[in-house]
Order: C-alpha cells, then structure tokens, then sequence
C-alpha cells in the first residue's frame, strides 16, 4: 500500500463516516459510530495495523494521515455527545406529562388548623406582650373569695345576678365556682408580685347562661391589670386607645363610657368603631358607629385591699374583654356554638 | 328600664332643645349613654292608629270545624252590626275591643285587608297591644275600659294616647337614682343646662299625724309611713295606666296603677293594703319568723326565714298587722290576704324604707324579683317617703285621711379627700367650679380650699362613700372622652412565660402536623365517663344548666371521642383532632380547689400508615421529653383510670409513667367503650395519645441540649434477636442504648418479622446500631466489642435471644 491507496482509503473512511453521522441523534448511535471507526477494532485502528506494509521512510507521513482523520472523527464525535445528550433529556422532559392535581383524596394529607379562639388568644397576647406586659394565668375551679369577695362583690350584691355560676359539689365551708371572669387571676397575682406591675391575664370562664347564637357556657376572657405609683384614668385610656389601634388597625378608635364594676371605680365600657361599617353605621351597631369590647375602669380601693396593696401608695388600672367575641367579630360569625362544634367542615375552612 | 320622652318632659323641657322630635331624641340618646345611662332601644309608639276605632262585641259564634278561631259580631257604631273572624278568647260579649277595618295600616306597616277564613268573612282585624305597638302584650284583645267609651270611637282619642318615643335604659346597679323617670330626668337636664322642676305635689300640712310606736320598726327598717285613703274618691286616671301599659306594667286599679306609677316616677316602692282587711288598721315591720308562711300575689306560698335560723345574719322583714298576723313581704311582694280588690272601700298605703342588703338576700332566696325588690336592694333614697305620700295624692285626687308615722334620722355620709385627689386618679387638673356647681344641681354639697374636699352624696344616691366614687362623678360629669390621655410609660419587657411559648409550640406543631384543634366542653353528663369506663368519683356542679353539662372532665378523651362520632355522623373519614385543656379531680385532703391540670389530647382515626406511637415518639423527641418518659404496656388499666385516663385499649397501648407517677398514655381508645358512650361505634381503630403538659413538655429540665456529631466516620452492624410475641420492641431498644452509651449509639427498628421460620419464639426484631467516637476512628475490635455488649445485655435481662 503506497500513501495515495492510503489516502484513499482514509478518504473513503471519511466519507462513510460522514454519512453515518448525520443519522447518529442518540448516544446509543453515537456509541456504536465511535467504536466503529476510532474503537480498538474500529476501521482506522485496522489502518494503524496495516501501517508495517507501508515503506519505512514513508510510516510518519501515513501516520500523521492516519492520525489526521482519527483526530476529526473524535473531535466530532466529542462536540456530538454532549448535543444529543441534551437533546435526548430535553425530549424525554418533553415528553413526560401528568396531572398534578390529579391525586386521590386519600394520598392527600393536609395540616390542621388552630382554633380561632387560640388563634384570637395568641394576637392578643402578642400585642400586650408588645406593649411591656407579662401573661399571667390561674385555675378555672376558684374559690367565691377570689371570684367574688376580693373583687369587692359581696354575697348577694346585685352585680352577682350578670355573673350567675356554677357552684361545685365540694366539701369544705367555703363555696368553688368555676370562675365566672378572669379577675381573681388579678388578686393572685396581685398577692404574689410587687407592684409594678403590667399584666394580662387569658383563660376560660364558665356562666350558667342558655347557650345561644350569642353564648357558650364556657368562653374565653382576656383581662389586663396595671398597678403602680401614679396609675391614672389618662393611662388607662391611653392603653385602651393604643390596644385598640394595633388590634383593629390605625384608623380605628376607641371611647369610655361611665359603666359600673364593684371592682373599679370609676369605670368605664369601653367601645371601639364598628368593625363592620367603620364608624358609618349599620345594623351590627344599631346604626351607632360603636361596639361594645369591653369594661374597665381603675382598680377599686378595696380590690387592692383585698391582695394585699396599700391604696394611699398604688393606683392602677384593669380592663377585660371576651376573647370568643372578638373572634366573633373578625370572623363574622354568626351562631357562637360553631366553636365548640369541633365540625370539621367549619375547621377547615379556618 | 323603660321611660317616656312625655313624661321625661314632664320635668324639664327636652322637647326644646331641638325643633323635631326624632333630633330631640337624637340628643337625648347620646347624652344618655355619655352619662352611662345606655340606651338599649328606642320605640316609637301611638303612631298608626289612625282608623282603629273601639268597638262593642255583641256576639261571639264558634265556626264549624275550627276550633282555633271564632265569628265575632261587633258593634262598632254604624247601625249594623260587622262580622269579624278572630283568633283569640280572652274576652266575652260586653268588652271593648280595637278594631281595625280594612284599608288601616297597623304599625309595622301591617296593612288590613277583608279576607275569608274557614269561608267565613272578616271585615278586620281585633287587635292586642303588641299589634296596636302599645305593649308587649300578646296574649290575647286589648281589652278596653267600658266606662265612657261608644261604638266606633276613634282609639286613640279614646286612650288619650299621643304618639310617643320610649327609651330602654339599662341602669347600672350603682345607680339606684335613675332607676324613675325622675332621676333619670334631672341627669340629663344638668347634663343640658336646663331646668329641672320636680313634680307637684299635694300639700299634706293640715292632714292629721300621728306618731307610731317605735316598735314598729325593727333593725333593717329606717322609716314607716302609713296614709289612710279613702278608696272611693281615687281618681281614675287614663294616662296613668297608658304610660304603665306603655312602659311594660299591666293596668290593674286606680289605686295599684298609681302606687306602680309613682315608682316609676320617683322611685319610691310603696304597697297598697285594703284598709279593711287590715285588722287593727295599721301596719308594723317585723322581723320573719323561721317557717312562717304567705301567699304571695302571684299565688305562690313563700316560706319565710327568721333571725334565729340565719347562719350570715340576715332574715327577712315583713309586714304585719299589729297582733303580728303577716301581711307582706317587705319590699318584695304584698300578700293576697290583704290585696285590694272590687270590692274595697278603703285603702292603707304603707310607705317604707329598707336594708337593701336584706331586701336582696330576701328576694334571692325566695326567687322573687319584683319591680319594688329591684329598687330597693339597690338603694332607694331615705329620704322620699314623705314626699311619696303628697305626689300619690296629688295624682289620686284626694288626700289622705290621716298619716301613722316612726322613723330614724336619714344617715349621711360626708366623704373627705385631699383636694389634688381627683386630678391625681385622672391625671389632669379639671375645673373644680365648673364641674362642682354641676353636681350641685344633682344635690351634691361640695366643699373645698386649699388642701381638701368635702362632699356629702344626696341622699338619692346611696352609692357615693368613698372618695374614689367621688372620682366617678366628677370624671362622669366631665364627660369621660375630655380626659386627656396619658402614655404610660414603663421600661418592663413584655414576654410570655416558657410554658407558655412551649403550648403554642406544641399546638403549631400539632397542625403541621395535620390535626385540628378542638375546643370540648368541660363539663359533661354525670355517665359520660361511665360509659367509657371510669367509676372514679367527679367533681359534680351543683347547680347545673342542663344535666348534660354538670360534671368536670377528668380526661379529655370523652370530649374528643364524642367530637369523632359527631364527624363521623357528618361523613368525615379523616379525623385528627387534638385539644390543650384543663382537666380536674377531688382536692388533695385539707385543699379547698379541685386539682387542676393542664393536658393535651390527640384523637384520630387510624389509617394504616399512622401509627400513635410513631406520632409520640417524633412528638415527644420533638419536646425533648422522650428519654424521660418512660414506656410500659397499658395492661394495668386501674391504674390509668386513677390518673384520669379514661377509655383506654389496653393491649395497644402504652403508660407514660414519670418517676412512679402515671402521666399520660399513647395507644388507642376503645372502640366499645366509644360506642358505649354516644350509641355509634367508630370507623375504625381510634389512635390516641393524652398527657399531663407539666410532667411533660413543660418541663425546662428535660430540653435537650443539640450535638455536634463526631468527625470521626460511624460504623454499623445489624442485631436480630428472637422476643416473645407480647414484647415491647423498646424495650429492646433502650436496652441496647443504655449497654453501650460509650460508643454514642443510635439504634433503629429495622425490620419486625412474625412467622413461622421462627420455631421457638413468636418474633424476630431486628435494630440497626450506628456507633461512633467523638475522638477517633473506631478499630474493629471496639466495634466487635460493642456489638457483644449488646448483645450480652438483653441475653443477661432474658428479653430476647440472638438469631444467628
């Protein structure tokens, strides 16, 4: 074999491996296109072999032709790959479709919700807890002396009739309620820190009342105590005014209105813009532009009597309202029962 | 309470202060609720009457077939008689009645029209109060009083009714003073400025008066007036018994319409004997004796409570006649003995002040509230009663005879206060003068100089006794919203305490985790947990609403178990629900409070890849309560029911036990005892875990601290060993774990195999062990070494034995 068979061989390699190429769109081709012409048996590997019939001084020359056309194939071969593999991902990418939403029910597991009175509960005591105050709690069972007697109510006093309650069947001389508001937390903690202090006090209370659209028998109350030198009326409208714009928002107010608690004097209802019409008037505010929230008032002499606080030196305030009607209010609910229905239905739509 | 804007009117002229009645009512609304006297409901009434007239009934027919309605014939002035169809029986032939004819719009814009009922026509209607809009009285017609009246006379006229606006004011119970037109009156005319003038009054000084004996009053009693009235010469008085009506009192006679009349007036209480069944004429308060017994006006017999059976100190005050025979209970309600009725010629007025405090306890104890008891167990004004006397004359037209009269001296109070003390509890100097001579106009005699107040209540307001009521009524009347508010000021951090963070945490994680928190009621029915098996004696509430709801929760399983039927019922099928609440049991000896403890309960219907224990286990961990918990199985039952679980499946589940002390378990509820409890048996099995929070999550000491891991490589090996069928595969677990804590274990259960290759036990449990030093490399013969320590530990404790 002369160098001009040679090149004619090689350039019929080329050729043939030119038009096999074109025909090589996967990796499998691609493979087998390889190993047919640069593999160990491959059809230039078979020239390689046949180099010792080719004249001595002629060898590096046909060599380097060998090598030339090796070298393109593999060049061409390498820039191919990585194209066909991406193609060959892109197609089976485009090509592999479902439906996502279709998942059967019992494959499908959602989360729970909190309870919309938790959820009301923990805003609350988040915006206290912004406004410098601690979160204090107390036992639902108490006794009359701290649901009633400490708070200045006194047997048969007539504010007993708003708050009728449910006596336990205990032993013992001294009569347990479930407790019907959550002030007597106010006297233990009254009776267990040194003033000053800032404190809000969430929980469940109990009145013997017909459950109705409008009432549970137990519900939820939120009460906030401050005690200290100097506590005034001006603070405690302040503190409602602050509360009621970071809970309700920045346009909303709030306005005192004389009321009567035996545990403070004066006091005072306190009522916020209508949630529903903004101050405009509607139905839900008998066209007042006001809702009712809740009482306050400053803490009466004989309640801080009554835990233990000297009146001449401490002054402060307490406020309270439910918990269960604020949800009420956000979440425009109709018949109160719904939460304690535990209907799923309703829980997961929270 | 109910007043008039007429009668308002009455005492000063608030008709003035605006050019249309609806801004006269505008003003006085808002000026009601500034004083804290809130407005719950306005009514306009005596508007649409136009066209009803009075009509006589003639002749009353029953209807063939109906036994709900009748044919009426009535006489209405037109010379024939009308056909009426009407529904209500409650009068006879004779009674004037309203009618109103077709064509007439009733209040509510009620339009009449003829229509035929049962084939029968009517030409009208017959109208009770509530239709008219002049009462609340549905129980039947309108009956009208015959005297003056003819068929077909304009009924409107006929009542003397003018169209009117009644104003529902609640009174707060420190305000005994506005419990009366009067009181309510004089507030607001100081609140306008305008002036008030109190009603007239007869002027009594040339009646007779004699002095009663002092015992005929006893302690609790401060004064007793008696005025003798000649019942024939009482003026009737129709706009008397329109206003009762109007403001929700029944009409009865002259002489009851103007004792009501005039505690709704002035708020004085006074009760009107007929004077002939009063033996010896007069009437004495006295203390009850234990066991006495009355009939009372509503026909009820009332037992009484006298001194010597009072543990509190408190009886109750009647009236009686001079030989002691009862006539009344004071303040509360009259007896029937001595009511007056037809047939009396002569009246004895008893005109009386009591102890609020006994007159409350009294009417709470009988469980009779009256118009009187309401007023005077809140604080009638001592000083009233003569006053009372000369107004009812003056509206019965006629004096009395004579008047019996024993009282005490009318205690003040006259409340001392640093001067800088009003403007120290508001925080804001306010006008003294200006706010003083305010409530001066409303009695108050005020005083001060340079350092301090006086100031003496009227005697209309027994309430005012301590200088922060006086606080009160100057902030009142100063108007609450000009106060200044003050920024208070403090430099504490506000922070919920840890156990608190850690129950949000726990309820956040319980929702990703796909429950839902419930809210079930604390108290339940008596059986409730019988039926799910507990015995254990409840807390009971002695006065309970319903039966259903009368005893404390021990667990919170039946609460959630009944919240799982009630989803179920609704088709539910997947159910996880989980609660955060207090449960409660008898007081520890010598404890007046129940013990009361906070839980959390996890319920849901099992599916087959949910496993309660696995749900603890990530839970438990997650709180880092785990290693402190220990397991064991549920076998022993009486135990849990000692805890108050309750409702437990005892082989598949597991007691939480800290220390000795039974805190919780995890496992399942059984079936039965669910189906025993609400009469559906559940889906399913019933996954459920419940737990004392305090012995658990809430528990600081058992936070676990994290654990850089080794940088040393970790080895593993695999440990099958051959258990008995009821053993507990943690047990294995925490064996293997303890016996070889030096090497920083982890062990996992990697495979649970029942079958019959197994030929001398039951199971195969297979655990992965993951070793690792902290400080090197592990050599094969530590390795090696490990794994025989484990395994010679649960050979030597005999819970299983090596499969090779």
């Amino acid at each position: 074999m002369d160098l001009s068979q040679l090149s004619t061989v090689l350039a019929e390699i080329s050729s043939e491996f030119d038009q096999r190429v074109v025909g090589a769109t996967s990796l499998v081709a691609i493979d087998q296109l390889k190993s047919d012409f640069v593999g160990k048996k491959g059809k230039v590997a078979l020239l390689y072999r046949q180099l010792g019939q080719i004249e001595a001084s002629l060898r590096p020359s046909a060599g380097e032709l060998i090598n030339a056309v090796r070298d393109r194939i593999e060049a061409t071969v390498d820039d191919l790959y990585p194209k066909v593999r991406q193609a060959e991902r892109a197609t089976i990418i485009a090509t592999d479709v479902n439906d996502p939403t279709a998942i059967p029910r019992r494959l499908y597991r959602s989360s729970g919700r909190i309870h919309p009175v938790s959820r009301t509960r923990i805003e609350l005591e988040d915006i206290f807890v912004g406004m410098g105050f601690s979160v204090e709690e107390g036992p639902e069972a108490e006794s009359e002396w701290y649901n009633f007697e400490a708070l200045n109510i006194p047997k048969f006093h007539p504010a007993r009739d708003g708050q009728d309650s449910f006596y336990l069947d205990l032993e013992g001389e001294d009569q347990v309620v479930l407790r019907t508001h959550t002030s007597p937390v106010q006297i233990r903690v009254m009776q267990s820190q040194t003033p000053p202090i800032y404190a809000v006090m969430p929980g469940r209370v109990y009145r013997r009342d017909t459950a109705d659209a409008r009432h549970t028998i137990g519900f939820h109350q939120i009460e906030g105590l401050v005690v200290d030198r100097g506590i005034t009326f001006g603070h405690l409208a302040s503190t409602i005014e602050t509360f009621t714009k970071a809970y309700f928002g920045p346009d909303m107010n709030a306005r005192l209105r004389p009321a009567y608690f035996p545990f403070t004097e004066p006091s005072a209802e306190f009522e916020v813009t209508c949630t529903i019409c903004r101050g405009q008037g509607c139905r839900t505010c008998s066209n007042t532009g006001w809702i009712e929230l809740g009482g306050c008032g400053m803490v009466h002499p004989n309640v801080l009597r009554a835990a233990g606080l000297d009146p001449e030196t401490y002054s402060g305030f307490a406020f309270g309202f439910g918990i269960d009607r604020l949800t009420q209010m956000r979440d425009e609910i109709a018949d109160m029962r719904i939460l304690t229905e535990n209907d799923l239905r309703y829980m997961k739509t929270i | 309470m109910k007043v008039l804007l007429s009668w308002l009117n009455e005492f000063a002229d608030f008709y003035g202060l605006a050019d249309s009645i609806d801004a006269v009512v505008e003003k006085v609304v808002a000026a009601a609720n500034g004083l804290g006297l809130v407005v719950e409901g306005v009514e306009r009434v005596g508007e649409g009457l136009d066209g009803v007239v009075a009509v006589k009934v003639v002749e009353i027919h029953s209807i063939e077939g109906a036994d709900r309605i009748r044919r009426i014939m009535v006489d209405g002035g037109s010379g024939s008689l009308e056909q009426i169809v009407c529904g209500a029986f409650n009068f006879q032939e004779g009674d004037f009645v309203p009618l109103a004819r077709p064509g007439v719009t009733l209040p509510g814009n009620f339009a009449i029209a003829k229509r035929k009922m049962r084939g029968v026509e009517s030409n009208g209607m017959l109208c009770s109060a509530r239709e008219l809009g002049l009462g609340s009285d549905y129980d039947g017609l309108l009956i009208l009083k015959s005297e003056g009246i003819a068929p077909g006379d304009d009924l409107a006229s006929t009542l003397g009714i003018d169209s009117d606006v009644i104003i529902d004011l609640a009174i707060e119970a420190n305000r005994p003073d506005a419990n009366c037109h009067m009181g309510v009156a004089r507030e607001l005319a100081v609140f306008f400025g305008i002036d008030f003038k109190f009603p007239e009054i007869s002027d009594l000084s040339t009646i007779e008066r004699r002095e009663l004996p002092s015992e005929y009053l006893v302690e609790g009693a401060n004064s007793l007036r008696l005025a003798k009235f000649d019942l024939s010469k009482v003026v009737r008085d129709r706009k008397i018994a329109n206003r009762l009506e109007l403001v929700g009192m029944r009409s009865i006679s002259p002489s009851v319409d103007i004792s009501n009349y005039l505690m709704l007036e002035i708020g004085q209480p006074t009760h009107p004997f007929d004077g002939d069944k009063v033996k010896g004429g007069r009437v004495r308060v006295r203390v009850a004796s234990s066991g006495e017994e009355l009939q009372t006006l509503d026909g009820q017999v009332r037992k009484l409570k006298g001194a010597s059976d009072s543990i509190d100190g408190s009886y109750d005050l009647v009236i009686a006649d001079p030989d002691g025979t009862l006539l009344s209970i004071a303040g509360v309600m009259g007896g029937q003995s001595s009511e007056i009725d037809d047939s009396s010629t002569s009246m004895l007025l008893e005109v009386a002040s009591f102890r609020p405090d006994l007159i409350a306890k009294t009417s709470k104890r009988l469980g009779l509230r009256s118009e009187a008891s309401h007023r005077f167990e809140r604080g009638v004004d001592l000083a009233i009663c003569e006053f009372a006397i000369g107004r009812f004359s003056y509206l019965a037209g006629t004096d009395p005879l004579y008047i019996e009269v024993v009282e005490r001296e009318v205690p003040r109070i006259e409340v001392t206060l640093p001067r800088s003390y009003v403007a120290e509890r508001l925080g804001m100097e306010i006008d003294l003068d200006q706010v003083s001579s305010k409530l001066r106009r409303l009695g108050f005699e005020i005083s001060y100089d340079e350092t301090t107040m006086r100031v003496t209540p009227p005697t209309n307001r027994p309430d005012v006794k301590i200088a922060a009521d006086v606080v009160e009524e100057f902030a009142r009347t100063f108007g609450y919203q000009n106060i200044t508010r003050q920024k208070l000021t403090n430099d504490r951090v506000g922070r919920i305490s840890p156990k608190q963070r850690r129950r949000r945490e726990i309820i956040g994680y319980m929702v990703a985790r796909g429950f839902y928190e419930a809210w079930t009621s604390t108290l339940l029915a008596p059986n409730d947990m019988a039926k799910m098996g507990d015995s254990t004696e409840a807390i009971r509430v002695k006065n309970p609403m319903t039966v259903e709801e009368s005893t404390l929760r021990r667990s919170l399983s039946v609460g959630l178990a009944k919240a799982l039927i009630s989803n179920q019922n609704r088709r539910e099928d997947v159910i996880h629900l989980f609660e955060v609440g207090k449960v409660f049991s008898m007081p520890v000896a010598g404890e007046l409070l129940p013990r009361e403890s906070e839980r959390f309960g996890a319920l849901f219907l099992l599916a087959e890849e949910t496993s309660p224990f696995a749900i603890y286990r990530d839970l438990a961990e997650y709180f880092g309560f785990f290693d402190a918990i220990s397991l064991s199985r549920a076998s022993d039952s009486e135990a849990l029911l000692e805890a108050g679980f309750i409702g437990v499946h005892p082989g598949r589940s597991l007691v939480m036990r800290s220390g000795d002390s039974v805190v919780g378990f995890v496992g399942e509820l059984n079936r039965f005892a669910i189906e025993d409890l609400t009469g559906v048996l559940p889906n399913g099995r019933v996954g459920y875990i419940e737990f004392d929070l305090e012995a658990t999550a809430y528990r600081q000491a058992d936070l676990r601290r994290p654990i850089t891991p080794s940088i040393y490589p970790a080895a593993d090996f695999d440990l099958s060993f051959e258990v008995a069928s009821d053993q507990l595969a943690i047990e294995l677990e925490n064996l293997i774990v303890r016996s070889i804590s030096g090497y920083n274990p982890t062990v996992a259960l990697i495979d649970s195999y029942t079958g019959d290759s197994i030929k001398v036990l039951a199971r195969s449990l297979t655990f992965r062990v993951q070793v690792v030093s902290m400080d090197h490399t592990l050599t094969e013969a530590e390795i090696r070494s490990a794994r025989l320590n484990a395994i010679e530990a649960i050979h030597q404790s005999g819970l299983g034995k090596l499969r090779e």
